[in-house]
């Protein structure tokens, strides 16, 4: 998509909470406006991240699904 | 010896007084040699020296006494002027020696037992006791209509207590927890429905534990073929997914048809969301919150978050263009609620009604009555569903499987748009 990806962290196998808490660890080092790129697992932490995300203030600019995981890229808000 | 209690013996006394200067008569039934239902009965002659039962409402009464487990201990009748003694009409009219003849003078008020074998009369002694479980004598079939369970333990009862959505407050569960240590065996046992019940519970203590548990607001459950405690999950006032306050319908519900008779057990459950944490299709009738989403183009920006997140893929991807496929939907409210820019709105919430789930010996999942309906329509709905299956529902055949018998779409059109 030629996006400027900041940082990139895999959470594949990192169940729900961690794998939030680990999501915003990564997000606490980047700037506002600034691009993070996270691997999440099909299933809780699909459903569950991206929407504790948006309760933060930050947004999902896309979501790719690659079978048993997704790429997921967040704009820090 | 001849065992009665005082309510029935008001009752006997109360037709005599209605039905002089005529005899008044009935049968009454019991179990276990203890009299514990009275049933008035016409009499035919319309005499006030002797009298007959209508044979066809004799047989309903023995009908009716046998399905409530009960046998037809004793006939009655009053003499409204004379003592309470078998006339020499009695006497000769006297066919059966098994039955016990109850004869009540209306003029000396008193009750008199006897039976008459060939001619031959014999007192028995009556015992007249009091033991009453709201205002019910001990009577297995009506104390279980009020939550009151007999337990293969003789004389111990286990005592099902009332709930709307399992919601006790502090005051109510400290109450229960006294009366189980008091009455009961020290322990509770939490129902399947959400309900609480004390076991153990003796029944000479039945009584005394109900008023103690009334004073803080707890009423009894119930059991046997009627409508039982509703169910229902937190809803919208603690969950984020609730869609409907489920608090309120199920209050609603309760107060409406909670102890209803029906043909067989009837329950209730209402359900925030289509997550269904209240198995709302696991119900006679389920009530589940739940939302049509609608897609907003100018606030979307493509992410596809909703494309992977929508658990029946319903929503599909053309030309950047998202389209929701209302067949598939289940009004679940994940994409609303996932939308990072809010895209994805709410069009309309509702009430999704469900009706003949059951789980038990054979089970079915609900069948889709009506999906989204307005609040009033839902409960038009319900109310509708309730009486189509008192009216047509077999004893011990639950909603669903009267519904497979009639049939799915007959039934669906009869409750949604029949008289």
């Amino acid at each position: 998509m030629g996006l400027d990806i900041k940082k990139s962290i895999n959470l594949h196998n990192i169940s729900c909470p961690m794998n939030f808490v680990k999501t915003k660890a990564a997000l606490a080092e980047l700037q506002q406006g600034e691009l993070l790129e996270v691997l999440l697992d099909e299933g809780e932490a699909i459903l569950n991240v991206p929407r504790s995300l948006k309760d933060e203030g930050h947004q999902v600019i896309n979501v790719e699904n690659l079978g048993e995981t997704f790429k997921v890229i967040i704009k820090k808000g | 010896m001849f065992k009665i209690n005082q309510e029935i013996v008001n009752q006997i006394f109360k037709h005599g007084e209605s039905d002089a200067p005529l005899e008044a008569c009935g049968y009454l039934a019991g179990k276990d040699g203890i009299v514990t239902r009275c049933y008035p009965m016409d009499n035919k002659d319309r005499s006030e020296e002797h009298f007959t039962l209508d044979p066809e409402e004799q047989f309903k009464v023995i009908r009716e006494a046998n399905s409530l487990g009960l046998n037809i201990l004793a006939v009655y009748h009053t003499h409204p002027a004379t003592p309470a003694r078998p006339s020499n009409e009695d006497i000769r009219l006297a066919y059966d020696p098994n039955i016990v003849y109850v004869i009540a003078s209306l003029s000396d008020k008193e009750i008199k037992a006897f039976k008459i074998k060939k001619g031959e009369v014999l007192n028995l002694k009556i015992e007249i006791e009091g033991l009453k479980i709201c205002g019910l004598e001990l009577d297995l079939a009506a104390m279980k209509k009020f939550g009151m369970i007999q337990q293969k333990q003789k004389g111990f009862f286990a005592m099902r207590l009332h709930t709307v959505g399992g919601d006790l407050t502090v005051a109510q569960l400290q109450r229960i927890a006294d009366i189980a240590k008091k009455y009961g065996e020290g322990f509770v046992h939490l129902s399947t429905r959400q309900g609480v019940e004390i076991h153990g519970v003796h029944n000479k203590y039945l009584e005394i534990a109900r008023k103690e548990l009334a004073e803080v607001g707890i009423k009894m459950g119930a059991c046997g073929p009627r409508v039982r405690i509703v169910v229902a999950c937190p809803g919208e006032a603690t969950c984020r997914w609730g869609i409907i306050d489920t608090k309120e319908m199920a209050k609603e519900l309760d107060s409406r048809y909670f102890r209803e008779d029906t043909p067989h057990k009837f329950k209730l459950s209402v359900t925030g969301c289509p997550h269904n944490c209240a198995k709302a299709t696991e119900n006679d009738i389920g009530i589940m919150g739940g939302m049509l989403p609608r897609w907003e183009e100018d606030k979307c920006i493509n992410c596809d978050l909703c494309l992977n997140v929508c658990p029946t893929e319903a929503i599909t991807k053309e030309d950047n263009q998202y389209k929701l496929n209302e067949e598939k939907c289940i009004y679940c409210s994940i994409c609303t609620s996932s939308c990072p820019t809010s895209a994805w709105v709410g069009a309309k919430t509702g009430y999704t009604v469900f009706i003949g789930g059951t789980m038990g010996k054979i089970p079915r999942l609900a069948t889709r009555l009506k999906a989204l309906a307005e609040k009033e329509e839902s409960y038009r709905l319900v109310e509708r569903a309730l009486r189509y299956y008192q009216e047509n529902g077999r004893k011990k055949e639950r909603f669903g499987h009267m519904i497979d018998r009639i049939g799915v779409d007959k039934v669906k059109e009869e409750i949604l748009n029949g008289p």
